[in-house]
């Protein structure tokens, strides 16, 4: 019985769930999809033959390895591997396979053309906990060489490791060499055939022959001095500056060891196991960058200053060859050059070397550049690391615009008759072009023009504005994702969140994201203001706030504050006024540590008081539990200064208030109650100065909890509160209309679940038409709870649909381990979902309650197109009441539309035009012909 | 079932205290992805990835299908296949301390229930994933049957067939023979006018004369 009533359930469910899904031949219409790799950590040339490259693989900050088309920067292949530590990519070399080993010791051999993994073997250090250091290394044959320093016991464990498909992964050799001379400064690195240790304290260089270590023979290092007179004083300055050691980039194979200091002095020295190191080339110019290339079998030194000046040296002969490299403002655009590699060229015709540079840039962007001027492609990878995700509406098309000016003239009735009648004639004329336009672009007369931000009649196309780690800032346009604009502030670094860890949740402060506030001030409705968008962030490497005020759409900074501002206190809180100013401008109030205000533009402080009564602001102490209201009260007309109100302590054992979720304030709700099954109302309680809080922690018992509290933020009442006993975070929270969905990982049943709540006010409607939280309801309020199990292994991301006016229902989209994004009607996670089938009192349309969600495979929007470590979703309205666009972003950017009701308000795309227009002339033809029929027969009949 | 529960539960005490135990063995699972036996599409191994407990290990897929999930601690560990084009089932390791592995189906709503599964993994593709509605593609029947086709149709034939019948001279008679009996409908505008003009007993008089009906000729 039982069964068939969960089957029931699931076809009530299935039949529910017939809003989603899409047609195959919608693949790529409404959704875009963008690979990013993150910030190049190390990077490796393959070589042709004939010289030249046919990839690059890279290794990234974000722990991805990829191969990249080096003509076009195009991504060949791309493996993710875990974005915690053990992921982290610590050795990238290139034999017969492309060979990684991460950090959680594990050495992988790819195929170079497809990605494939030909083997994979365990060469962790048995005791790594002992190791100060790790050093890794190739030889030919793609033996891999792990070296272990132990400072402590002053010794050395090197281990050789056989790469093959089939191998065990115990290790062929493994020497323990004791090492007396080794200091916690010593840094080893492998430069061609040889171990080399800098020991800058004794100012010797220690060097280890590797072929030793694979005979069985006892193996010794020989030691070399620098400070002889033939390496000069170069060397000295750099060994006092925390030298760092390395292989020459790019000439990993060849015997030269580069001396690096902190500030970018360098010293290149040609080493070989029986012979004192000679000095090659050496610069105390700050900011210099050298890498290593091959070109017809010669190997070259390349340095990069600062100043864009490019040394090709041959490093056999010593000539040496130089260029300036000219590629418009590029510290402006992209800030400074952090790391380089190279690759020559010999010209067949001429014989001279020419030379590609691939350019790490401070703002995460790779650049492919030929020298002397060329730039063959670039990468945008700060578009891995977002922070904040606004979309904006696109201004007006200029026929708009002219009905716009028509209402702004002042004068006689007679200009007002000339405006108008203009103004209608240009728009025919707009018409007569735009049909001229449509055709023009049928024929292909306008092929790849720039694209014209212009709003389109259902406000579908937006502008995506993305604030990423580094502190670029860029505007996507949201159709086809292409770069509109992009700029780089150095100074703008995302607001640092209070880190206090929690024996036991270890894990924890990685989940709480850092971020950058965009806050969209004017939109683009209100011409003739510019539309204006402001990034608040913290100044980077200091604890002050930073503000910017940009034009949405172009990108450029606001006038007034070119450079942006910086605050003297550090932001805890900012929230956008939902009052606007004389400019038609919402102000921003942000708050600090102490209850510091500060209001941006400045000069709207005046209209910020004059509804000084009704702005409320709290700041949350994550560490100690404490929420703190704030008012306005003691503002004058010129200067805001704030009062505590409140405070809410939530001090339960050990917890971490880790997410805080207040409701959008630009939310619209459409219907104040719900029809329940016997024609009563009950009447929802819709509050918008609710936030949701919860606290993770684990307690003495060694079991994790979660508390989930609902406050209000005008009063500092908390409405409702749940406690999970053990469950564990990370903890996602969405909070709309009147109802909250979170999702946990239940610890004792190993699980993940998501519980919901909702919250009434009964069924009597409230005197008051005006909400307030100073006027809570006379009843209390109802609400309902209700957990679910969730089939997959994890949450990465939750977020609800929004629509413009909000009649549409709510599809809530969770992003999952497998690389989709699901979406799941809210009906299904509703807790009034009824426990019994044939109830009355049961809302409408509510399946019955089935422990377990289904996830669906036409649920995924993202169909096969995986994504990787997708960090959260963003969604906003558009102009059709029926569709709601997404982003989803982490690695990856994908975009898409979500019509969670199905596209009610458009013909279906699959709509025949032509059909239709062919029966109704048909229709109107047939009508006239029997007309004609029946009055020749009246005729006739009248006749006879 | 009662001795499948108390493991399970050991199990679990397992893994709750695995989390505080600063240094323990660490243990590999080994498993293969076996081709999906129902066709012969290209097995793209590259694109298939093995995702342990939500993405906190990651482990690939080697072209032969086998696959090792390495320095795993003792406990209950949830092994998802991420797929593009084809759908897994999820399965759970369970190590114990001793360094003996289980694996299980997984079981969300009765996780006590306990159906084995051979360790090392084998693991096969339930399907391929479809990810896409099959359009609505125009078929005659469904023209046919449609009840607005139906409702166009039927009055056709009755204005169509039925005239021809009725030309018949037997069909006819026959029809003239079955007439329907004639019922006398009140005139509406008869009663409007008895109602009005009750007096106006002329006015009613004339209008009910019987007004001489015309025939033409035939």
């Amino acid at each position: 019985m039982a069964e068939i009533f969960r089957a029931l359930c699931l076809w009530l469910g299935v039949c529910l769930c017939a809003g989603y899904g899409m047609y195959e031949d919608q693949i790529g219409k409404f959704d875009w999809h963008q690979e990013y790799l993150g910030k190049t950590k190390l990077a490796v040339f393959e070589r042709s033959a004939v010289g030249g490259g046919r990839r690059i693989f890279v290794a990234t900050e974000k722990n991805v390895l990829a191969a990249l088309n080096p003509k076009n920067g195009v991504v060949q292949w791309r493996k993710v591997f875990e974005g915690n530590d053990p992921g982290e990519v610590k050795f990238l070399g290139l034999g017969e396979n492309v060979i990684t080993v991460t950090a959680d010791g594990l050495a992988r051999g790819w195929d170079p053309i497809s990605g494939a993994l030909h083997w994979q073997i365990d060469v962790s250090v048995n005791n790594e906990k002992k190791c100060d250091w790790i050093t890794y290394a190739l030889d030919e044959v793609d033996n891999i060489f792990v070296f272990c320093g132990n400072v402590g016991e002053k010794s050395i464990n090197a281990q050789v490791f056989k790469s093959e498909p089939s191998a065990n992964s115990a290790s062929i050799a493994e020497h323990f060499l004791p090492c007396q001379w080794l200091r916690s400064n010593t840094r080893c690195t492998a430069v061609g055939h040889v171990l080399a240790c800098l020991n800058p304290e004794e100012e010797t260089i220690a060097m280890l022959d590797l072929r030793g270590i694979l005979s069985s023979n006892p193996v010794e290092f020989s030691f070399h001095s620098l400070t002889s007179g033939k390496l000069g004083d170069s060397v000295k300055t750099i060994l006092g500056r925390s030298p760092t050691v390395s292989a020459l980039r790019g000439l990993e194979m060849q015997p030269y060891l580069v001396i690096e200091s902190n500030v970018g002095y360098y010293a290149v020295l040609e080493i070989s196991l029986n012979s004192e190191p000679k000095l090659v080339s050496s610069g105390t110019v700050p900011d210099t960058l050298i890498a290593g290339s091959i070109a017809d079998d010669k190997p070259y030194l390349i340095i990069l200053e600062s100043n864009m000046k490019v040394t090709i040296l041959d490093l056999l002969t010593g000539t040496s060859h130089k260029e300036l490299l000219n590629i418009g403002n590029l510290k402006a655009e992209r800030g400074n050059v952090e790391s380089m590699h190279v690759q020559l060229f010999v010209k067949k015709e001429s014989g001279t070397i020419s030379s590609r540079m691939m350019l790490t840039m401070q703002d995460f962007s790779s650049l492919m550049v030929q020298v002397p001027g060329k730039m063959l492609w670039t990468r945008e990878e700060a578009l891995a690391s977002v922070v904040g995700v606004e979309m904006v509406d696109l201004p007006m098309s200029l026929r708009e615009v002219s009905v716009e000016k028509e209402f702004m003239i002042s004068g006689g009735p007679f200009s007002m008759f000339i405006q108008r009648i203009t103004s209608q004639f240009s728009q025919i004329h707009q018409v007569g072009m735009t049909l001229l336009g449509i055709m023009e672009q049928e024929i292909g007369l306008r092929p790849d023009e720039k694209p014209i931000l212009e709003r389109d009649e259902f406000n579908l196309k937006k502008l995506i504005v993305l604030a990423t780690q580094p502190g670029k800032l860029f505007g996507l346009e949201s159709g086809n994702g292409k770069i509109v604009w992009a700029t780089f502030l150095p100074n703008l670094a995302p607001l640092s969140r209070e880190q206090s860890s929690i024996p036991g949740i270890d894990d924890l402060p990685k989940f709480t994201k850092e971020k950058i506030l965009l806050f969209l001030q004017r939109t683009s409705s209100h011409y003739p203001h510019l539309p204006l968008m402001t990034a608040v962030g913290q100044k980077k490497d200091s604890e002050g706030g930073y503000i910017v005020a940009f034009n949405p759409i172009s990108g450029t900074l606001l006038e007034s504050h070119p450079t942006g501002l910086e605050l003297d206190f550090r932001p805890v809180v900012a929230s956008v006024i939902h009052k606007t100013d004389e400019n038609s401008l919402h102000p921003i109030l942000i708050l600090g540590d102490d209850g510091k205000v500060k209001c941006f533009p400045e000069s709207s402080v005046s209209s910020v008081y004059e509804f000084r009564n009704k702005i409320f602001l709290y700041t949350i102490d994550q560490g100690k539990g404490l929420i703190r209201g704030y008012g306005l009260q003691p503002s004058s007309n010129t200067v805001l200064e704030t009062e505590q109100l409140w405070q809410l302590n939530l001090p339960v054992n050990d917890q971490v208030l880790t997410v805080t979720k207040p409701k959008d304030i630009w939310e619209k709700v459409h219907s104040p109650g719900r029809v329940m099954g016997d024609r009563s109302v009950l009447y929802k309680y819709i509050n918008p100065n609710l936030f949701a809080v919860v606290g993770e922690g684990y307690d003495p018992n060694n079991k994790y909890f979660i508390n989930v509290y609902l406050v209000d933020g005008v009063t500092g009442q908390i409405v409702t509160s749940a406690n999970h006993k053990r469950a564990r975070g990370p903890v996602y929270v969405e909070h709309s209309e009147n109802w909250l969905v979170y999702s946990y990982f239940n610890e004792k049943l190993k699980r993940m679940e998501v519980a919901t709540m909702s919250f009434y006010e009964g069924n009597v409607e409230r005197d008051v038409p005006e909400i307030s939280s100073l006027h809570p309801p006379a009843n209390s309020i109802m609400v309902e709870k209700q957990a679910y199990i969730f089939p997959a292994g994890f949450i990465n991301a939750m977020r609800a649909t929004v629509t413009e006016k909000g009649i549409t229902s709510r599809h809530i989209l969770f992003s999952i381990p497998s690389g989709h994004i699901v979406e799941m009607p809210w009906a299904w996670l509703d807790p009034m979902r009824p426990m019994h089938m044939a109830q009355m009192t049961r809302v409408e349309d509510l399946p019955p309650y089935v422990p377990e969600l289904a996830l669906p495979m036409e649920a995924r929007i993202n169909y096969n197109i995986t994504l990787s470590r997708v960090d959260d979703i963003y969604t906003a309205a558009s102009g059709l009441e029926s569709t709601c666009l997404m982003l989803a972003y982490g690695l990856d950017l994908f975009s898409s539309r979500v019509t969670p009701s199905k596209t009610f308000d458009l013909l279906k795309d699959d709509f025949d035009h032509v059909f239709i227009a062919v029966v109704l002339v048909g229709l109107l033809g047939a009508s006239y012909i029997t007309k004609y029929w029946a009055s020749r027969k009246t005729l006739a009949q009248a006749w006879k | 079932m009662k001795v499948l529960g108390i493991s399970v539960f050991l199990f679990a005490l397992v893994s709750g205290t695995e989390a505080n135990s600063a240094s323990e063995e660490t243990f590999q699972i080994d498993g293969k992805i076996l081709p999906p036996s129902d066709s012969f599409l290209p097995y793209d191994t590259e694109s298939v990835e093995i995702v342990v407990n939500g993405r906190k290990r990651v482990s690939f897929v080697q072209s032969d299908g086998t696959f090792a999930v390495t320095s795993m601690p003792v406990g209950s560990h949830l092994i998802e296949i991420a797929s593009p084009n084809y759908f897994f089932e999820p399965i759970k390791v369970d190590i114990s301390a001793k360094g003996k592995f289980r694996a299980r189906k997984v079981n969300l709503v009765q996780p006590s229930q306990l159906i084995q599964v051979p360790y090392p993994l084998k693991l096969k593709p339930l399907g391929a994933s479809r990810y896409f509605q099959a359009r609505e593609q125009w078929r005659i029947t469904d023209l046919i049957y449609s009840p607005m086709i139906m409702m166009m149709v039927l009055p056709l034939i009755f204005i169509v067939v039925l005239p021809k019948l009725m030309s018949d001279p037997d069909t006819r008679k026959e029809m003239e023979q079955m007439q329907m009996p004639k019922y006398e409908m009140p005139d509406l505008s008869e009663m409007m006018t008895s109602l009005f003009a009750g007096d106006a007993k002329k006015a009613k008089q004339s209008a009910v004369k019987p007004a001489p009906v015309v025939r033409r000729k035939q």
